[in-house]
């Protein structure tokens, strides 16, 4: 489980994150979304331990910046930044070597290289590869090490269609088995009908959260969700979405409004 | 530890194998080798005249021993108080997301980080072998001036560990940032201090000095004062002083690395704020644009003449605005460093044999060597509008590198004015002198547009290392006939001094030109990188 209690990251005035606080189950697949600039690759970076915030982050237990954490966690970053200098054979085995992973890596790293079309490129360096390349590279480096927890931040961009629809497959498959994903996006079908759960990002807060059974018991789409909140003030859209205990609005301060049941 | 080895080593396999793919880079580290080893083809000079023989006495290796001590104390210092900011500006953008997302301890990395710099300091260290047939005609052995190489590669290692250690106990507060400044600078101050103290009390400066630099009490200098133990050992002979140096100089770095691994280090935001240049998400946007908002609110700028640009002269008038944007004050560090070295140099020489122009021009020159890496032509290379800009490549490589040229002309008016005034020499060589030095800018500039052309960039160790050389090999025809020209002059007035100045000048254009014409294929080929 994922366990992030009042978080705030901030840069001078700047709140990037403030007071964020979240649960993710194992074995579910969260989204977080939200417009440009909401807070999310931030709330992600601090997640994997990359930037200094005030707050709490647990993953199974562990503090999200030791060593045993990291272990577990999988990162796929916004912008993929490859060794100019190493092939693409190369980052995988240095990131085998890093997660002193067994030796049935070599045959995860085909099927992952076949996946997403690189193996008949995996002589190629890091300086060389295209942008869409560089982050199929990334996805592959993630999932190496079969981490229980991945994030993924904004992982469609620079992939081609072949590649998108092999990711969304990979998306089924470790939900399947029992994976738990966070994916950060504000490409809104990422995940189609994947989801167990959605995050609305707005001025680094969490505005709303929900659960996909409550919005498709409402017969609204994750798009409907995601305008309602972020179109209109927290007022006008209170009526519409405080209507269950399963859907969580916050408010500036972060208290939940929750619903008419609450 | 495996992972990082790993990296290291195929990453320099992949950089050899690279060679094979690009003729011109391979050229230019052959060229750069070449350049190195000059040095052992140099003959040896067998006259024994009164200078050697005092330089083969004893006390020459006592000024040796010091000389070493010093140039360590001042590199030392410098180290050190850059581990108190560069602790975390030595990895680069992949560092981040592949070695601080892995399961590494943060210690780990930073030492990782800080050992690999040592290419670095090794390679910008690598003219040091010059000084090998100095060292060889003051009579030292093979394994003496070995033991001074290693004792200085040794330094270089352990440096970059007390780096590492310095930034673990610094990084979290201001104040222990100020503490670790004082306590870095308090060292070569006390020396200072102590050699004063000898001066003072011996009969007469000179013995004060040789007793200083023979004292034993150096040893105690912590870094340099080992490392002059351990040379001291080679040199003078065995001591137990110098084991004891040569102990505690292995264990330092040991008992520090122990340290740094066992604590807690958070050091990753830092590390990623420095590497990532463009802010690519809208909160670094955000953070860039407040941070330069009151970078810029500083400085009151009128009209910066970008309006008068039209074509391709707009790359001008665009560095211009750029320029009086962030620097609007005429007086800078080089305007000020010119002034102040030749201007001391002019108050010393007075009525001195040494006091002739060419002199003080050689030495503006040296200066400005140093000065012309910040060059507007790379930073107009680096940005990729610059190939896209309809209009003409040479007229658009010639505008992106005037300002840069104009600028180190303007930086050299007072220390010219200032000289010619007071040693009384003729106006008419302020213009001359700023021609000459521009057509050596002009030099440099083809030298930086060559390394750009071969590597893409000029930020890696050796594509830097690469540039100094083809700009120091560029710069000697036509500096060595200006100040050949100028000797003659000046010393025995011979008429054909004037044709090598002319020469000089002209063979500084024609280089220039060459550089332009590269420039100009570059711009059509589009960017490397």
């Amino acid at each position: 489980m994922l366990k992030i209690s009042q978080v705030t990251k901030s840069y001078g005035n700047l709140k990037a994150n403030d007071n964020i606080n979240i649960e993710i189950p194992d074995k579910s697949v969260a989204l977080l979304v939200g417009p440009n600039g909401a807070g999310k690759s931030t709330l992600l970076k601090c997640i994997m331990g990359l930037l200094r915030y005030s707050g709490e982050i647990e993953i199974n237990g562990l503090k999200n910046k030791s060593v045993e954490a990291k272990r577990i966690m999988g990162y796929v970053p916004e912008i993929p930044h490859m060794y100019p200098l190493l092939t693409i054979d190369e980052h995988l085995e240095f990131t085998a070597r890093a997660y002193k992973l067994d030796a049935t890596w070599r045959e995860r790293s085909e099927n992952l290289l076949k996946r997403f079309e690189l193996d008949d490129k995996r002589n190629k360096l890091g300086g060389t590869l295209s942008k869409g390349m560089q982050q199929k590279l990334s996805i592959c480096v993630a999932l190496l090490p079969e981490p229980n927890f991945i994030l993924f931040d904004e992982p469609l961009i620079g992939l081609d269609p072949y590649a998108i629809k092999q990711l969304k497959n990979i998306f089924r498959e470790l939900a399947e088995s029992g994976h738990s994903l966070l994916i950060s996006t504000h490409i809104l079908d990422t995940v189609d009908e994947l989801w167990d759960q959605v995050f609305i990002m707005d001025h680094g807060k969490v505005v709303a959260n929900g659960k996909k059974t409550e919005l498709d018991r409402l017969g609204k789409t994750l798009e409907d969700f995601f305008f309602d909140v972020t179109d209109n003030s927290l007022t006008d859209v209170k009526p519409n979405l405080a209507i269950n205990s399963d859907f969580n609005l916050n408010s500036e301060t972060d208290v939940d409004i929750v619903s008419e049941q609450d | 530890m495996q992972a990082f080895i790993y990296l290291k080593v195929r990453t320099i396999i992949n950089w050899f194998k690279q060679l094979k793919e690009k003729p011109s880079r391979l050229i230019s580290v052959l060229f750069y080798i070449g350049v190195l080893s000059v040095v052992f083809f140099i003959p040896k000079d067998n006259d024994v005249d009164a200078e050697s023989e005092f330089l083969q006495s004893d006390l020459s290796i006592y000024v040796i021993s010091a000389v070493f001590f010093a140039i360590l104390l001042i590199l030392n210092a410098f180290t050190w108080h850059s581990g108190t900011k560069r602790g975390v500006s030595i990895f680069a953008l992949p560092d981040t997301q592949f070695l601080f997302t892995a399961p590494f301890r943060p210690a780990s990395i930073l030492l990782y980080g800080m050992l690999n710099q040592l290419k670095t300091s090794l390679l910008s260290s690598i003219f040091l072998i010059y000084q090998i047939p100095n060292l060889s005609e003051l009579s030292l052995s093979n394994i003496q001036i070995a033991t001074i190489f290693a004792v200085w590669i040794m330094t270089i290692f352990s440096n970059h560990i007390i780096s590492a250690f310095i930034y673990a106990i610094s990084y979290k507060s201001e104040k222990h940032v100020k503490i670790v400044e004082i306590a870095i600078y308090a060292i070569p101050i006390l020396c200072l201090l102590l050699g004063f103290f000898f001066v003072i009390k011996a009969s007469d400066p000179l013995s004060g000095i040789i007793q200083f630099i023979q004292s034993k009490i150096l040893y105690l200098v912590p870094g340099a004062g080992w490392a002059k133990g351990i040379a001291d050992l080679a040199l003078l002979g065995s001591n137990w002083l110098g084991i004891a140096c040569l102990a505690v100089f292995i264990l330092v770095p040991i008992i520090l690395m122990r340290i740094i691994y066992k604590m807690d280090i958070d050091y990753y935001e830092d590390a990623m704020s420095m590497v990532q240049a463009t802010p690519n998400s809208a909160e670094q946007q955000e953070i860039a644009q407040e941070a330069q908002r009151k970078a810029y609110a500083k400085y009151k700028v009128g009209k910066t003449g970008i309006n008068k640009g039209f074509g391709e002269n707009a790359i001008f008038y665009k560095q211009l605005c750029e320029y009086r944007r962030t620097r609007p004050r005429i007086v800078g560090f080089t305007m000020i460093t010119l002034l102040l070295v030749l201007g001391g140099m002019a108050v010393i020489s007075k009525n001195s044999e040494s006091s002739n122009p060419i002199f003080f021009w050689g030495i503006s020159v040296i200066i400005l060597f140093f000065s012309a890496f910040n060059s507007t032509t790379i930073r107009a290379f680096a940005d990729d509008q610059f190939f896209t800009l309809p209009g003409n490549s040479i007229l658009k490589i010639i505008y992106s590198s005037l300002l840069g040229i104009i600028l180190a002309m303007f930086d050299l008016i007072p220390a010219y004015l200032f000289v010619i005034i007071y040693s009384g020499f003729n106006l008419i060589l302020l213009p001359i002198g700023i021609l000459l030095s521009g057509s050596i800018f002009m030099v440099i500039n083809s030298a930086q547009i060559l390394t750009y052309r071969i590597f893409g960039e000029v930020k890696s160790t050796f594509s830097l290392m690469v540039l100094f050389t083809f700009s120091l090999a560029f710069c000697l025809p036509g500096v060595g006939m200006i100040l050949a020209g100028g000797y003659f002059i000046f010393s025995s007035g011979a008429y054909w001094g004037y044709l090598l100045i002319v020469g000089g000048f002209l063979a500084n254009c024609l280089l220039g030109l060459i550089g332009i014409f590269t420039g100009k294929k570059y711009l059509e080929e589009g960017p490397t990188r």
